[in-house]
């Protein structure tokens, strides 16, 4: 791709990825959440094929479809106000996330800008599915494996904490809203 | 990729899914009337819009589009003669599973932003439906793949030049036709819009233009699924004394006729069945399918 | 290959009734539409129940334009003219909004988001608590018979609760016309037994065809959709005896088939001690293991080789096969007394296709209303749906004359 037509996806992309990343926080409904995230991170994809990163944005696309409809699903599942209509706060804990949040952020901004990234000028003829296949099944087998058992391993125990008691499911008592947030 | 393949996939899109639209009314018995699906569509089209007092007017109104880019791009990633491939990129496949993974999400809206509660549970239902038979659908697309050592389709339609890929690899075959129905809607895994469980279900409170795009998509996705079917089982274009397009033409249209004639003599398959067999059966089965490409691949294509 | 005319798609009301009156739409080059959006074409009688006036009035609003009513035939004597009815709506809806309060199915669940968005209710056999949906089809919905009200409350996509009106009145059976004029003494034997038989197989066969359309399962519709279109005529000589067999010997063997079981078996269990006590009649209780049956007491039914059909499961796929063998019998029963000579005997109980139908009542009909709706409990949604179904309830309740 031309630089003018790289930058003609790159930026507007990026804009959009930030934009629909803030709005999944600013907004009530748990469906729309999920749904944003999924334009922000599917956004991601059209960055990654405008860098000419074929496979991964491809991918990128592919993955987050999937992974934010689940979430959405589970979001809905397990939250006591997914269609956002009652007016619920689902913000918790407010300085201490504001915190850990603005700490994160900026160790990652650090990262990213004082990092050295190596600068090589990509053609469209790249073959980088090849190159991606020989280093997950070479260099980085151990990272990818750990990383996949690790993310199943959240998964199946996010969902036993959320359960009302546990894996057997002993029943919440009647009349109590199940709102495993705490208070405000 | 020329410049004419936009224009040409879009009428390719819409060509395609007249086509098929005729087809359905064959397979149901009834006289084809070719003409007779343009003025009904433009009659739906001309419908006004009622939208419902529902739940996300957000999500209601942008899932019919999505839908359709999504159909569309499913539709572009398919080679369709060796002068014509479509968007050949050299992930074209994965492509093709990206574009299909984005009908769930356009479904969950559809059925959200409606609101009712028959409307929201076909939403759903299609989720833990795709849930279950997207991973199966994106494996056999890997094993297909391999032989070919190449993710591009219009290169999977070459490697079948002495044997189509449905001799070769027939379990592949048999998980990939099942997952590819679901996710264009068809019967009998049309659980999202069970027209008269659900009184039209996910889909059942779009009238007008909204009714118009979704009638629309839900025929390219048809052909997009069918096409690609054609191309990495059926050897796609090849094929003796006729010009490529033509065979790749009779044979998306032979599927397109089995998966329609298919959804009218089974009966619409339950939720709970479906859900067993795909998670139980079907992705045990598809890494096996894998496994054995491999296979495959090292003895027979090197 | 049977070649069909093109079907514009068509809302009906109280269709079932109107087949029995010898008015089949779907025969007549109609196809059905699942709501009135879909619809291009109101087909009804001239003059249709009370009780649905305002249901079709506001199905015909939903309906979109280029619309069209359709009026094919006058076989009630009493009720509201059906264009009068296209007028009738709830008077504080209009406009737009009128999904929640449609007569095709009320959505509770939207307007009032208070309910609906909480999970504060008791969790379900799995452990999660799941919001609460409650879900009342009309008296219009294709899933039901028309003027039978249901009100189900989902739990998830599991019914939690489920109660089933009939909600039209009428002084004879409506779905089983020529059987209650039998009963009431209007008919001889010969003539009784072709008339009765006959309408038991087009009960049988509409119900199948309705069956099949809710299960989404074009090819049985189609081939009960060929019984029906041959057994609705006027006069019984003009029926065709041969394609009426052949198409419900088919529909037999489908209904027999793992593909309609796997849908429809243990489900709705009626077993043979619940059904005498509570005293139901008809298929469902042949089906339950309960062999009773009006015609056994016949001897012009005896005469012509009579059995009544049994099963032992009393559940969905018993009842279905109930009905399916009956009506194959039935055509058969219905061809023999045609030529054959019998003894001119009344009877004040006769056999109609739901039980029978003794001293100007329906003896089991308010009753399999009453159980049916508490047997899809637990179920989820769509095998609720078709175990409802394979009760072929009358919502039709005969009121004292």
């Amino acid at each position: 791709m031309s630089d003018l037509a790289t930058a003609l996806v790159f930026w507007p992309s990026a804009a959009i990825m930030l934009v629909t990343g803030l709005y999944v926080f600013r907004t009530r409904s748990m469906a729309r959440a999920g749904l944003l995230l999924l334009a922000s991170l599917g956004i991601e994809g059209l960055v990654f094929l405008s860098l000419a990163s074929e496979f991964l944005g491809v991918l990128q696309l592919l993955m987050m479809s999937g992974e934010m409809v689940i979430m959405v699903f589970f979001m809905v599942m397990f939250m006591a106000d997914p269609g956002g209509l009652m007016g619920m706060d689902m913000t918790h804990d407010k300085r201490r996330s504001a915190a850990v949040a603005a700490g994160v952020a900026a160790a990652l901004g650090a990262v990213a800008v004082a990092t050295d990234w190596p600068g090589t000028v990509v053609t469209g003829a790249a073959p980088d599915i090849e190159q991606i296949g020989f280093e997950v099944m070479g260099r980085s087998m151990l990272s990818f494996l750990f990383a996949g058992m690790t993310i199943l391993f959240a998964m199946v125990g996010g969902i036993l904490l959320a359960k009302h008691g546990g894996r057997l499911g002993i029943p919440a008592p009647a009349g109590e809203p199940r709102d495993e947030e705490g208070a405000p | 990729m020329s410049n004419w393949t936009p224009f040409a996939i879009l009428a390719l899109a819409l060509g395609g899914a007249w086509a098929v639209a005729c087809v359905e009314q064959a397979v149901a018995g009834g006289r084809v009337a070719p003409a007779h699906v343009l003025r009904r569509a433009a009659a739906q089209i001309d419908q006004p819009l009622a939208v419902p007092a529902g739940r996300d007017a957000w999500l209601y109104h942008l899932a019919p589009p999505l839908l359709l880019v999504a159909a569309v791009v499913a539709l572009a990633t398919v080679p369709w003669a060796p002068g014509f491939r479509g968007v050949d990129l050299s992930t074209g496949a994965i492509l093709f599973s990206a574009a299909l993974a984005y009908v769930t999400p356009s479904v969950f809206m559809a059925g959200w932003g409606a609101g009712g509660p028959l409307a929201v549970l076909g939403g759903f239902r299609f989720i833990a439906l795709m849930l279950g038979f997207a991973m199966p659908l994106a494996m056999v697309v890997t094993a297909v793949a391999a032989p070919a050592e190449s993710l591009r389709p219009a290169a999977i339609v070459e490697v079948q030049h002495a044997v189509p890929m449905v001799i070769v690899q027939p379990f592949a075959a048999a998980l990939f036709v099942p997952a590819a129905m679901a996710v264009a809607l068809l019967a009998p895994f049309d659980l999202a819009d069970a027209t008269t469980e659900l009184e039209g279900g996910a889909f059942s409170r779009y009238t007008g233009l909204h009714a118009g795009l979704i009638a629309l998509a839900r025929k390219i996705l048809v052909l997009a699924v069918a096409g690609m079917t054609a191309a990495l089982f059926l050897a796609g274009w090849q094929g003796p004394l006729l010009p490529p397009a033509i065979w790749m033409a009779l044979k998306t249209g032979a599927v397109v006729a089995g998966m329609l004639w298919a959804g009218r003599r089974l009966p619409r398959f339950e939720l709970e069945r479906l859900l067993v067999v795909a998670w139980i059966v079907a992705i045990p089965a598809a890494i096996g399918v894998i496994v054995l490409a491999g296979l495959i691949t090292l003895l027979f294509y090197r | 290959m049977v070649v069909r005319p093109l079907r514009p798609a068509v809302l009906v009301p109280d269709e079932q009734a109107w087949t029995m009156a010898g008015v089949d739409v779907q025969a007549a080059g109609f196809e059905a539409a699942a709501t009135p959006a879909a619809a291009s074409v109101l087909a009804g009688p001239e003059r249709i129940p009370e009780e649905l006036a305002s249901a079709v009035g506001e199905a015909w609003e939903l309906i979109c334009e280029p619309r069209r009513v359709e009026v094919l035939g006058d076989p009630f004597a009493a009720g509201m003219p059906l264009l009068e009815a296209l007028k009738e709506r709830h008077g504080e809806h209009a406009g737009m909004d009128h999904d929640e309060h449609a007569g095709m199915g009320h959505d509770h669940a939207g307007m009032d988001h208070g309910d609906m968005m909480e999970i504060t209710g008791e969790p379900s056999r799995d452990g999660l608590v799941m919001e609460a949906a409650d879900v009342a089809l009309g008296p219009l919905s294709p899933a039901l018979p028309t003027g039978l009200v249901a009100e189900l409350s989902l739990d998830g996509d599991v019914v939690a609760s489920c109660r089933v009106r009939a909600t039209l009145e009428a002084r004879r059976d409506a779905l089983a016309p020529r059987a209650w004029a039998a009963a009431t003494g209007d008919l001889i034997a010969g003539e009784r037994i072709v008339a009765v038989e006959l309408e038991r197989a087009l009960s049988h066969a509409a119900w199948l065809r309705r069956s099949a359309q809710l299960l989404g399962w074009p090819l049985l519709a189609d081939r009960a959709g060929e019984a029906v279109a041959a057994l609705v005529a006027e006069a019984p000589e003009s029926i065709a005896f041969d394609a009426a067999r052949c198409a419900l010997e088919v529909s037999r063997r489908l209904v027999e088939s793992r593909a309609f079981r796997s849908r429809t078996a243990g489900r709705a269990v009626v077993d043979a001690a619940g059904a005498r006590a509570l005293g139901l009649t008809g298929p469902i209780a042949r089906a339950s293991g309960v062999p009773e049956d009006a015609r056994s007491q016949d001897a012009a039914y005896a005469g012509l080789g009579f059995e009544p059909v049994t099963r032992e499961a009393g559940d969905a796929a018993a009842r279905a096969e109930v009905r399916a063998e009956e009506a194959v019998a039935a055509v058969d029963l219905a061809q023999a007394a045609l030529g054959a000579d019998l003894p001119a005997a009344r009877r004040s109980t006769v056999e109609g296709p739901r039980g029978p139908i003794r001293h100007g009542t329906t003896p089991g009909a308010a009753e399999a209303v009453a159980l049916a709706g508490g047997l899809v409990i637990g179920l989820e949604w769509s095998a609720a749906l078709a175990a409802l179904a394979s009760f072929d309830l009358s919502p039709w309740s005969v009121s004292a004359r």
